[in-house]
């Protein structure tokens, strides 16, 4: 009887430890941590990939081809960053980079290949 | 001097044999025939409607009492009213205005440009030293609506001269080209799954697409033009729009039109 009492008590212990930190928190924290990490190792801070991600939006935008999901991202990036949330800003703005460089790179794809979509005439 | 003219003459052979609108219709009708081959291409005028009989049923029974008929009224009251100059709309335009929109857009050679019907109708406006209408207005879905209306019947007869061809050809790759998150082009719904489904809607196939217009939109709860929902389908695709009446806009109109060409007009029309 006193083992069962024993597990029922490690059990409610491992509960409420589990329970102080919400699945989404640990989340968002994991994903931060993640970030800085790739940040810091890959030397850059959050200003540097906000130009990067301004700059490919802006050739998107003049090649007629840029998402509404970067401008929004991008707006996002900027807010967090005014609010002094540099996690969030770099988590929103690495996600401007790649839509833009995404939106980018659909451009030049385009460019020719729209031209196999044209229904001919049988020879 | 001399071989530079004969070049220059040769190239321009040479990007007339390459952009040919007529090829392009031609094509583009026969796709429609073999995708649809028990649907007269001149039905594709009522859009989604010529695809699906039960939708075409409720349609036909909303047309008894259709929800753009106060808009023409309205178009009509507005059109006769002179400017303060004195001049009318009906001074801008061939025939008073009256039975003209089977010509539009044409390409304008003085302006080097295309030039839609409600481009027309703000140039008439600032010609006359009126402040222009907004695009997407009532006012100018009003004016648009009876200039439509009153030229029910007739047949698109689209030119596309040789200084045309670069606009049109800018229009047709608008169309044909993916964009946006979805990766999606005009051609991708209207042309490769017209008929097929989203959702509940039917894709409608674009040829014809261009008779119908203005159109009152339940979802708009208004009269609005083409460019209104162009830039509905940009945004559908997540990709950012063009202003109205923008170059893009007016260019893709082009192409669009000119593939109806010789169909009949048929607006103002409503839409879900």
């Amino acid at each position: 009887m006193s083992h069962i009492k024993l597990l029922f008590g490690a059990w409610s212990l491992f509960a409420v430890v589990g329970c102080t930190q919400p699945d989404h928190d640990r989340t968002a924290a994991g994903t931060a941590e993640t970030v800085t990490a790739a940040t810091a190792a890959a030397g850059e801070d959050i200003k540097g990939v906000l130009m990067r991600a301004e700059s490919a939006y802006r050739v998107a935008k003049e090649k007629d081809h840029a998402w509404i999901v970067t401008a929004r991202l991008l707006a996002s990036a900027n807010a967090a960053l005014t609010a002094g949330n540099e996690e969030r800003a770099m988590v929103d703005a690495k996600r401007a980079l790649f839509t833009a460089q995404a939106s980018i790179a659909q451009a030049n794809k385009e460019g020719n290949d729209w031209r196999s979509r044209v229904p001919r005439q049988p020879e | 001097m001399k071989s530079w003219l004969v070049l220059l003459m040769m190239l321009s052979v040479f990007t007339r044999a390459v952009a040919d609108p007529e090829a392009d219709r031609i094509a583009f009708v026969k796709f429609y025939e073999q995708r649809f081959p028990n649907i007269e291409v001149a039905a594709h005028k009522d859009g989604t409607y010529a695809l699906d009989a039960a939708k075409r049923e409720q349609w036909l029974e909303m047309e008894d009492f259709p929800p753009y008929e106060i808009a023409v009224d309205e178009g009509e009251s507005l059109f006769s009213i002179p400017f303060a100059n004195g001049d009318r709309y009906a001074d801008c335009f061939a025939n008073d205005g009256l039975g003209v929109k089977q010509n539009y857009p044409y390409f304008d050679l003085n302006q080097n440009k295309v030039i839609t019907l409600e481009l027309a109708i703000n140039n008439c406006r600032e010609g006359n030293d009126e402040a222009p209408l907004d695009y997407l207005g009532e006012e100018i879905g009003y004016i648009s609506a009876y200039m439509a209306f009153t030229s029910r019947g007739n047949e698109f007869d689209i030119k596309v001269p040789g200084e045309g061809v670069a606009a049109y050809e800018q229009g047709k790759q608008f169309f044909y080209e993916r964009r946006g998150q979805l990766d999606f082009a005009c051609s991708s719904c209207h042309l490769n799954y017209a008929g097929g489904q989203l959702r509940a809607e039917v894709l409608s196939a674009s040829i014809g697409h261009a008779t119908h217009w203005p159109a009152y939109r339940f979802k708009w709860g208004q009269v609005g033009g083409l460019h209104k929902r162009f830039a509905e389908c940009n945004k559908q695709v997540g990709a950012e729009i063009f202003g109205q009446q923008s170059r893009a806009y007016r260019n893709l109109e082009y192409f669009l039109t000119y593939m109806s060409n010789g169909m009949e007009l048929n607006g103002p029309a409503n839409r879900k």
